[in-house]
């Protein structure tokens, strides 16, 4: 079922990014649980730790906790990688209820082959494990109310029962996952989500700049996926051709577009300095703070709002892991020119051969 | 100044720990523009001067040890080695905090990843300029334990990119019109570090 790959897949693709779902723009501890519900619920070898970062969720955003594991014991204790958070846990080890009543887990269910080495991971003592997951993917959300949410395990081999702390948090009802997924449009179906307090105008704003940048990025991978040669808009913006260059490129692309169509983004607007258009952590994927000069530029052409998402999706490091060598066309068009090397891990290169403006054949 | 907040957004966050808190970080003390040239005395030889290249000497220091779990701090200084006034786009250097790679950092070899934000920026203003007098010398110091991971035991080795990304001679080139940015080369020389646990 498509939906709970999108999730897998989203849940492999974000092990790093633990906690960037927390909201930087919501007050903070603000949906933490209480201090008694915070404490780990020790329980033989592992505990379980649940968190999550906004006391409230709406209709559109996705529903995240973020779940931490920890080896307490002396000895290392080994799992299987579908229980752990950040591995791929897609199955109903969450125990959710809404106003004191279970929620039925509505996500597929797996056959596993059991006892293969290859799908265990091991903590060592001391050492722990954690990252995003995904509820709304998974559990039925179509009514309103406070949501109560548990990580449990029950007891199998080497690993004693273990139950979280619960986290409570209202989330708005929403269409079931798969019609949602239906209803929702390109945008939301994949995740596009906003912190920061951003206003229902800047989110809109924000919605077409992001379909933009999805075209943007499609049309730069189909570009590049011609045949190779020494293009003018190759040149222009990454210098010197070379096959092995042009096909970093691709690579860079093909990422950018395959997370403007598939990843978990969070758009955060709190940021209001006017020098800036945006800003991201390269190393925190996928959340990215637009600025005061992102609100007064174009969605589409030079320095666009587009284009400048297509810039900060390139910055991630599991994306096209690009930096900032030079800033603005002309000093990007000498940069291809002087160094093409850092041409092609510029972000703003990347921004303007997918803005193609004026566009070169 | 909205830059403000982007400056201890850039100090506090880094290691992902608690991004989101502003605990009032300190931010960088930056040296207002060129204040006085230092002495006299301190300068050396007169140079032939340079009209197209001007002379930027740049020197970082650290503190050569650290222990486990302390911020580590390097100083960055720019020197004007020429006989005119030169002004030097702050972006991408210490000067302005850490808003990008202005580093390269290893662990006994190994290459950190920078965990910093990285900025789109809008022209610059004048402001995003220092202005540093013949001889004098502009600094800032910025805390590198923010946005590399200085958590394990070993000898790091903090390198300067090699670049200022614009360098004016003229003060009517301030801010710098149509993006027609001099980027200038300059080399510090690398510090080490060793980080110890006790």
């Amino acid at each position: 079922m498509s939906k709970s790959l999108r999730g897998f897949k989203w849940l492999m693709g974000t092990v790093v990014g633990v906690s960037l779902l927390s909201g930087c723009g919501a007050p903070p501890a603000e949906g933490e649980s209480t201090p008694a519900e915070a404490t780990e619920q020790a329980q033989g070898a592992l505990t379980a730790q649940v968190s999550v970062g906004k006391a409230s969720m709406a209709a559109s955003e996705r529903v995240t906790v973020e779940v931490t594991l920890t080896n307490t014991s002396a000895a290392p204790v080994s799992l299987y990688k579908w229980d752990a958070p950040g591995e791929g846990l897609n199955e109903g080890r969450l125990s959710v209820s809404r106003d004191g009543q279970p929620v039925e887990y509505t996500g597929a269910h797996f056959k596993r082959v059991q006892g293969r080495a290859e799908d265990l991971i091991t903590l060592a003592p001391g050492q722990s494990i954690s990252g995003p997951v995904v509820v709304s993917d998974a559990y039925d959300l179509s009514v309103s109310g406070t949501y109560t949410i548990r990580y449990e395990l029950e007891a199998r081999a080497g690993v004693t029962a273990l139950a979280s702390n619960s986290v409570s948090l209202f989330i708005e009802g929403r269409r079931t996952s798969h019609e949602g997924a239906q209803a929702m449009g390109t945008v939301t179906a994949q995740g596009l989500s906003y912190s920061g307090a951003c206003t229902s105008s800047e989110q809109t704003t924000i919605t077409n700049a992001y379909n933009s940048a999805k075209t943007y990025s499609n049309n730069a991978y189909t570009y590049l996926s011609g045949t190779p040669s020494a293009t003018s808009r190759y040149t222009t913006w990454f210098g010197t051709y070379s096959s092995s260059g042009w096909s970093t490129v691709k690579t860079h692309f093909n990422n950018i577009k395959n997370a403007f169509a598939s990843a978990a983004v969070v758009v955060d607007c709190s940021c209001n300095d006017s020098g800036t258009y945006a800003y991201v952590y390269p190393s925190s994927p996928y959340k990215i703070y637009v600025c005061g000069a992102f609100w007064s530029a174009p969605n589409t052409g030079t320095d666009s709002r587009a284009g400048t998402l297509v810039h900060e999706m390139s910055h991630f490091t599991v994306v096209a892991g690009t930096d900032d060598w030079a800033y603005g066309q002309t000093a990007a068009k000498n940069l291809a020119r002087s160094n093409a090397t850092r041409a092609r891990d510029n972000a703003d290169s990347h921004e303007y051969f997918a803005e193609n403006n004026p566009s070169l054949p | 100044m909205g830059r403000m907040n982007l400056t201890w957004l850039a100090v506090l966050t880094a290691a992902g720990v608690t991004a989101c808190t502003p605990k009032p970080a300190e931010a960088p003390k930056e040296q207002q523009a060129p204040v006085a040239a230092t002495p006299p005395a301190a300068e050396p030889a007169k140079e032939p001067a340079a009209v197209t290249t001007p002379k930027l000497e740049c020197a970082l220091s650290v503190h050569p040890k650290a222990k486990l779990n302390e911020p580590v701090e390097v100083l960055f200084k720019l020197t004007n080695r020429s006989e005119t006034p030169v002004w030097v786009l702050k972006w991408q250097t210490p000067l302005e905090g850490i808003l990008g790679t202005v580093f390269q950092i290893t662990r006994d070899g190994e290459e950190l990843p920078y965990q910093g934000p990285m900025v789109k920026r809008a022209a610059p203003n004048a402001d995003a300029y220092a202005a540093i007098a013949p001889g004098a010398t502009v600094e800032n110091t910025v805390e590198v334990s923010q946005a590399w991971d200085f958590k394990k035991p070993g000898t790091y080795r903090i390198t300067f990119r090699d670049d200022l990304m614009d360098v004016a001679t003229r003060k009517e080139d301030v801010p710098r019109a149509g993006g027609e940015y001099k980027s200038t080369p300059v080399t510090c020389a690398p510090v080490d570090v060793t980080v110890a646990a006790r």
